[in-house]
């Protein structure tokens, strides 16, 4: 048996899955969804009727309700008749016989065709000759007659709807430290993780919601790409938490885990070892935690002429086959000073003379410049600066630069 | 006729001490597992030879960090010598010496990692009486029977007793190209000597800089 809700309402679908797994979604107005089984729970069709439309009136939906022995001619009711509908088995033809040929949606052209021939009701075209329908009008013809007789073969295309990974718990007493919580929050990730590993997702977003006395405080987590590893998704909850805490003492606590599909990497036998992903987040969570947000990352060049002009992008390391088209080579490489060191420059018959600075001081020996290099005029980050290369007597090279007036300690040369 | 057979010892690779290659080598002077130590005064080529090395592990594919004490590597020297700034994880620890232990030990512990460089240049001799040997012996412990190196570069050695190179830079020459006084440094020799182990002819190694 087959149970079809037409309405406007919109939780038709959610009324329909109170009562069975097995439900489809035909439009935004129509759900069928099979009833079989439901006899040994609720009752013979009748009680199924009642139990479903006491459950709408309570979840406040209007919507007509009709039980055949198959989802066409449910649907067929569901949609014509207003009210609630049982066809009991073998008398689908002499319910729908009354309706009219629009209630199957044939087409424009059909419907004129089938006018002509003095066709009005389901009934009428149900007892033209197959025959003769099909020599007219083709396999469609045929169909349109089983469909007026109440014998659809249509099957029900179930999709289930999208689990959820949540998990909600709540403390019988507040608790203020984090420990306890993440002790909590481990058995939900675990409980979570494993629901995952069964529907075969991964997640790349959590979101924390912790319930406070007077509030609550919400910690979304973007992960970098789709993980399903508990002790993992547990580390970047803890940073996260460490490093924004909540203001106040926590009476329950949700993990709400976002389904993404899990990610799918070939490795090489012979290609070098990288950091396992995981492995590497929580790191990489690790290091900004202890040296700063904004200090840890893979170097990027900025396009510009500027000194020491780079930025940090974040780390996506993945295993690669060796290149040959470059060589490394031995190349005499900078260290910078950052922020540059204020220094003093001696300087007499217009040789560079003495560096003073607060880590670097002597005698220069050698100097060469000025070099003068200027750009991004048009920036804030714009600079104008006259640059030497000096040698100082322990045969150390330093750059110094002399830039509105006062000189600069830039790095040095090793 | 030669035996298809392998020999014995190649067998015991694994817990043969490495052979020794001089820096002319790059990173293959490096045993792999090992600590090794680059020290040398400002302006003897150490900085750019650790730059040769990281090029040398990223080109083969390796994943390598650098960790800064001072904040004072140049990523565009880096790839001048070739170095895949895609493959390095960089970290600042803002002049702190502790940070930068700590961040050594956590990436060494995390694992996965070609080389990582630890740049302790600019640290004054007086902090390293603070870090207690056992430091390094954990990072030896960490590092060994790993694909890992740690490189420390230094003014003095550090790891003492736990690194199983240390290597010794001593500037020899400075050429410079142009009229004075607006000339440009060409090259730099430098005379890398092994202190461990003792007793191995020093090479002349040459850093050219940028032209």
């Amino acid at each position: 048996m087959f149970a079809c809700l037409f309405g406007s309402s919109p939780n038709l679908a959610e009324l329909a899955r109170e009562f069975s797994p097995l439900v489809e979604l035909v439009t935004a107005e129509a759900v069928v969804f099979s009833i079989i089984g439901l006899n040994r729970l609720i009752g013979d069709a009748h009680q199924i009727a009642s139990e479903i439309s006491r459950r709408g009136a309570e979840m406040g939906l209007v919507a007509n309700l009709a039980i055949a022995s198959n989802p066409s001619a449910a649907m067929i009711v569901a949609r014509n008749i207003t009210g609630v509908t049982i066809i009991p088995a073998g008398q689908e033809a002499h319910v729908l016989a009354p309706l009219p040929v629009e209630a199957l949606s044939v087409s424009v052209e059909l419907s004129l065709t089938l006018l002509r021939w003095g066709i009005h009701t389901l009934g009428e075209l149900a007892e033209l000759p197959e025959i003769g329908l099909v020599e007219r009008l083709g396999e469609e013809g045929s169909r349109l007659r089983r469909l007026a007789l109440g014998q659809g073969d249509l099957l029900l295309d179930i999709r289930p709807s999208a689990p959820e990974y949540i998990m909600r718990q709540e403390f019988d007493d507040p608790v203020e430290l984090l420990e306890p919580l993440l002790f909590v929050m481990s058995a939900q990730l675990h409980e979570l993780t494993r629901k995952l590993d069964h529907d075969g997702q991964s997640t790349n977003r959590i979101t924390v919601t912790l319930t406070l006395e007077s509030s609550t405080f919400q910690r979304i987590i973007e992960l970098p790409f789709p993980m399903r590893d508990a002790l993992a998704l547990l580390k970047q909850i803890q940073f996260s938490l460490e490093a924004n805490p909540p203001p106040a003492s926590m009476i329950a606590v949700e993990i709400m885990l976002n389904p993404v599909a899990p990610r799918i990497l070939q490795s090489g036998l012979f290609l070098p070892a990288a950091p396992e992903p995981e492995k590497l987040h929580t790191l990489l969570s690790r290091l900004k935690a202890l040296a700063g947000e904004d200090r840890v990352g893979s170097p990027e060049i900025l396009n510009t002429h500027r000194p020491d002009a780079y930025r940090f992008r974040s780390c996506a390391f993945e295993p690669s086959a060796l290149k040959d088209s470059a060589r490394p080579n031995l190349r005499l490489a900078i260290r910078y000073f950052r922020p540059p060191l204020m220094a003093r420059i001696i300087v007499h018959e217009g040789r560079l003379r003495r560096l003073l600075s607060e880590r670097v001081s002597g005698d220069i020996v050698q100097s060469a410049g000025p070099w003068r290099t200027s750009g991004d005029w048009w920036t804030a980050t714009a600079w104008n600066r006259d640059e030497w290369d000096v040698v100082l007597e322990d045969r150390a090279v330093y750059r110094v630069y002399l830039s509105a007036k006062q000189w600069f300690l830039d790095g040095s040369y090793d | 006729m030669a035996s298809l057979a392998r020999p014995l010892s190649s067998f015991l690779t694994d817990t043969a001490p490495a052979p020794f290659r001089d820096l002319s080598h790059g990173l293959a002077a490096l045993p792999r597992g090992s600590i090794c130590e680059i020290i040398g005064k400002s302006s003897t080529g150490r900085t750019g030879l650790a730059h040769s090395m990281l090029a040398s592990a990223t080109l083969g594919g390796e994943v390598v960090a650098v960790v800064d004490c001072h904040d004072a590597f140049d990523p565009a020297s880096a790839q001048k010598a070739g170095a895949d700034l895609g493959k390095v994880l960089w970290v600042q620890s803002g002049h702190c010496l502790e940070t930068a232990l700590r961040a050594t030990d956590m990436i060494l512990h995390s694992g996965g990692f070609g080389l990582v460089l630890l740049d302790l240049c600019e640290v004054p001799g007086s902090a390293f009486q603070r870090v207690p040997l056992s430091q390094w012996y954990r990072f030896r412990n960490a590092v060994e029977h790993t694909p890992s190196i740690l490189l420390i570069l230094s003014r003095q050695s550090v790891a003492r007793s736990c690194a199983a190179r240390q290597f010794e830079l001593q500037q020899q020459t400075i050429q410079w190209r142009g009229e004075a006084p607006f000339q440009t440094i060409q090259h730099l020799t430098a005379q890398a000597s092994s202190r461990k182990p003792m007793g191995v002819n020093p090479v002349i190694l040459e850093a050219f800089a940028e032209v």
